[in-house]
């Protein structure tokens, strides 16, 4: 065992630390809260140039290479500078799903990992992530062409993205995966804000026709491997901005002075932060297991499900324990910790939330936690 | 011991009801929106017509003689509308009540009718940038010169300063008094005096408090508030603890947990599930909040002014608000991090979430109270 990242991981989370301070400091955050994930795209291709979007796919499908272990190291990073999380939408679940299903399309995947097309999974049909099959959303043969109808819900990305992946069901009640254009007619969608100011949306399809060819052999249960494999990565985002938070807090409280002395010398400061340290490296310390299982090929449905749970409660305490040490300037637009406290929650619900988690492991049998890899 | 209300209090909570079922609209939240302010003008004026704004003053100050149980009651009807009720707590708990508890009879004739009638509102200036928990560090200077004072320093998040005729300063009389305690005293200080500027500082919430530079401003004698270099005494024996137990808002958290077992019941995914258990805990604390609330308005009606129980109020129900946000937001899902209008409960979970801060660290921080609850109301010896 070594919990000591290796010599290309070390370089891997130095550059791109370095790279996020310079191009993505918080400045630059607010930029994309007034003017939306138009004004990330810049970062984002250089992104892809550099490629940290390829990370986590093999260099024959035009990726960076790297295993899940690298990914969730450099996601670490992200989530410290509070990166969109549009690499989770477009490359770790997107392109993934379409490497999942086989065939895929170089000149997409291509695309997707330089940046300069971006996919957007469609797949939530309620608030609230579940496993069950796509209902809400139908696709019928008509001619040549597919014929969508329904709704997906809270689709992020959306604004951006070129094509859509869509779930749904096809006739036989089986569920199907469709690329659907962006721009093909017959989509309306409804923008939603959210705490953390980013913009998802509700789609309705109506009569929306797309090539058959657009439909994926890609099964259900290899789509819920690909979102396994998702949320170890938004987890480890997640962790990344608890990290930085917290770094946050422990500056704060030995600079600010009351009652003559750093704030950082109360107990009552002292434990709180000690106590978001234990929940940041417990998180980490699960969210690097479960990225370790993936990529050695491993089952790890269960620890995924375990680090995301964890991480997300993490990213919720940390952030508050750091809001906290900040009193009432916490609460205030122009200090930068604010930015971390309103996404917390947003990483707790990332690809899949905490409830679905807690049914997830509550579903698995009780009398294994002694097992190891 | 007996915990029946008597029918003059039934009575008065039929008629609160009656006016928040009709006058609490939603115009008034729009319009509150739109100004990106928590108060609203006219709201205010229809509570000071029915005689409710200030109702716990004696009547020769324009109030009603009436008991704290009383503005429970009407901080709970129109709390479970949401009402806004901000500048009946700045302008009359925070300023108005410390001018019954230490004012001159004079300042009591002038300042109490006119809060009461809604024609002048208050806010309320103790913090500094370096003087927060630790506010009797404050530096704010005022000196006496001429038959006046001249206030020189600066305040930070002072809410509604930005509308408020009056603002009531903390200001250092004495530099030279032996401890920081000593040598503070209170002023009731004209917003629109000269040499005072007041600035926004926006919030996470949307709405702004409010940071106030003096430069050479000119108080009257007669504006000083209680005897002068006795601020501290003052504030800490009443104005903070007025603070405390009136901005705890039992009525809000009444309201939210009623949503929130709506939202619960009616949901079908596993996730709402799951929080039933949760949800009766948080029922049964805010309940028994409620009762601790009740006991607070009691003892102030006793005449006492109580230190431990109002930092417990205080910190007991932001703590529960944040809770119950918590909840609601997790049980709702994404919409539950949705803003606005459209969003489920027109996204008040979110926005209570998202500005929990000013529950718990307006009017001092949860470890502060802590503090107060140990050391004054058990007590326990300082930190070191
Ligand atoms: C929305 C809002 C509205 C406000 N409205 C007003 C107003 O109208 N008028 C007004 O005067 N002020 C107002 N305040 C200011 C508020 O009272 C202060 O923010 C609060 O008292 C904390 O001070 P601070 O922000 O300087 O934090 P600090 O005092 O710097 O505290 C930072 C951290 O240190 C901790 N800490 C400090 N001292 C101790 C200690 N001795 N023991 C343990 N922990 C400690 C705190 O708990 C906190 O976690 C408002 C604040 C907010 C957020």
């Amino acid at each position: 065992m070594n919990f000591e990242p290796n010599q290309e991981q070390r370089l891997l989370c130095e550059s791109a630390r370095k790279f996020f301070a310079r191009e993505f400091p918080p400045a630059r955050v607010r930029e994309v809260e007034a003017h939306g994930l138009q004004a990330f795209l810049p970062v984002y291709r250089q992104m892809g140039e550099l490629g940290y979007l390829g990370i986590g796919i093999a260099e024959e499908h035009g990726g960076a290479g790297g295993d899940w272990l690298d990914l969730a190291l450099y996601a670490e990073e992200a989530g410290r500078a509070l990166v969109p999380t549009l690499q989770l939408s477009s490359l770790v679940l997107g392109a993934q799903a379409l490497l999942r299903a086989g065939k895929p399309d170089r000149a997409r995947i291509a695309a997707l990992v330089q940046g300069t097309a971006i996919l957007a999974p469609a797949w939530l049909e309620a608030a609230e992530a579940g496993r069950a099959l796509a209902q809400a959303t139908r696709a019928a043969a008509s001619g040549d062409a597919l014929r969508i109808d329904g709704a997906k819900r809270f689709v992020q990305a959306y604004d951006v993205a070129a094509e859509l992946l869509v779930p749904v069901c096809g006739p036989g009640g089986e569920t199907r995966f469709v690329l659907v254009p962006r721009e093909a007619a017959g989509i309306a969608a409804g923008a939603q804000r959210l705490s953390s100011l980013d913009v998802v949306h509700d789609l309705s399809f109506t009569a929306v026709g797309v090539a058959r060819e657009r439909m994926l052999a890609l099964t259900w249960n290899a789509w819920l491997e690909v979102i396994d494999g998702a949320k170890i990565i938004a987890a480890a985002w997640g962790v990344g901005a608890a990290r930085a938070a917290l770094d946050m807090a422990l500056v704060y409280a030995r600079d600010r002075r009351q009652f003559g002395r750093p704030i950082g010398s109360f107990q009552a400061v002292q434990h709180r932060l000690a106590d978001a340290a234990i929940a940041l490296e417990q998180a980490s310390a699960m969210v690097r297991y479960a990225a370790w299982l993936r990529s050695g090929g491993g089952e790890c449905a269960r620890e995924a499900a375990m680090a995301k749970l964890v991480a997300g409660g993490a990213v919720r305490r940390v952030t508050r324990a750091a809001a906290l040490t900040h009193g009432g300037y916490g609460f205030m637009e122009e200090f930068d910790i604010q930015l971390y406290v309103r996404r917390a929650k947003q990483y707790d619900q990332l690809i899949e939330g905490p409830a679905l988690q807690r049914e997830l492991i509550a579903g698995e049998a009780s009398d294994d936690l002694l097992r190891v890899h | 011991m007996d915990f029946a209300f008597s029918d003059r209090h039934r009575q008065f909570r039929g008629e609160v009801r009656e006016f928040a079922r009709t006058e609490v609209t939603p115009e008034i939240f729009a319009d509150m929106e739109r100004r990106g302010s928590e108060h609203h003008p006219g709201f205010h004026a229809r509570l000071a017509a029915r005689g409710w704004v200030g109702m716990q003053w004696p009547r020769e100050y324009g109030g009603q003689g009436l008991d704290n149980l009383h503005v429970s009651i009407f901080n709970e009807e129109l709390e479970y509308r949401f009402a806004p009720l901000s500048r009946c707590r700045t302008s009359v708990v925070f300023v108005g009540q410390s001018v019954i508890a230490f004012g001159s009879e004079e300042q009591k004739r002038h300042f109490l009718p006119r809060i009461a009638r809604g024609e002048l509102t208050g806010a309320w200036a103790l913090t500094e940038p370096d003087a927060g928990s630790d506010a009797a560090a404050l530096r704010l200077r005022a000196e006496h010169s001429g038959g006046e004072w001249i206030l020189n320093g600066e305040k930070i998040f002072t809410s509604g300063a930005q509308d408020a005729d009056y603002v009531m300063v903390a200001a250092r009389t004495d530099p030279k008094a032996p401890s920081k305690y000593a040598g503070i005293s209170l002023f009731l200080v004209p917003r629109a005096s000269p040499g005072l500027t007041v600035r926004p500082i926006r919030t996470t919430g949307g709405w702004s408090v409010n940071q106030e530079i003096f430069e050479d401003v000119r108080v009257p004698q007669w504006l000083l508030l209680g005897e002068q270099n006795k601020g501290w005494q003052n504030i800490t024996r009443y104005t903070l603890n007025f603070e405390r137990a009136g901005i705890a808002r039992t009525g809000l958290l009444l309201r939210l947990g009623d949503e929130l077992a709506r939202i619960v019941e009616g949901a079908a995914s596993p996730g709402a599930r799951q929080m039933r258990h949760e949800l009766a805990q948080l029922r049964a604390e805010i309940m028994a909040a409620r009762w601790l609330g009740y006991r607070v308005a009691w003892l102030y009606d006793q005449g006492q002014v109580p230190t431990a129980e109002s930092s417990m109020i205080k910190v007991l129900t932001a703590e529960l608000l944040e809770r119950i946000a918590d909840l609601g937001t997790d049980v709702l899902g994404w919409a539950g991090l949705a803003r606005g209008e459209q969003a489920p409960m027109a996204g008040r979970m979110e926005f209570f979430l998202r500005s929990i801060w000013f529950h718990l660290v307006g009017g001092g921080t949860p470890d502060i109270q802590r503090n107060i609850i140990a050391q004054w109301g058990l007590g326990l010896p300082r930190e070191p």
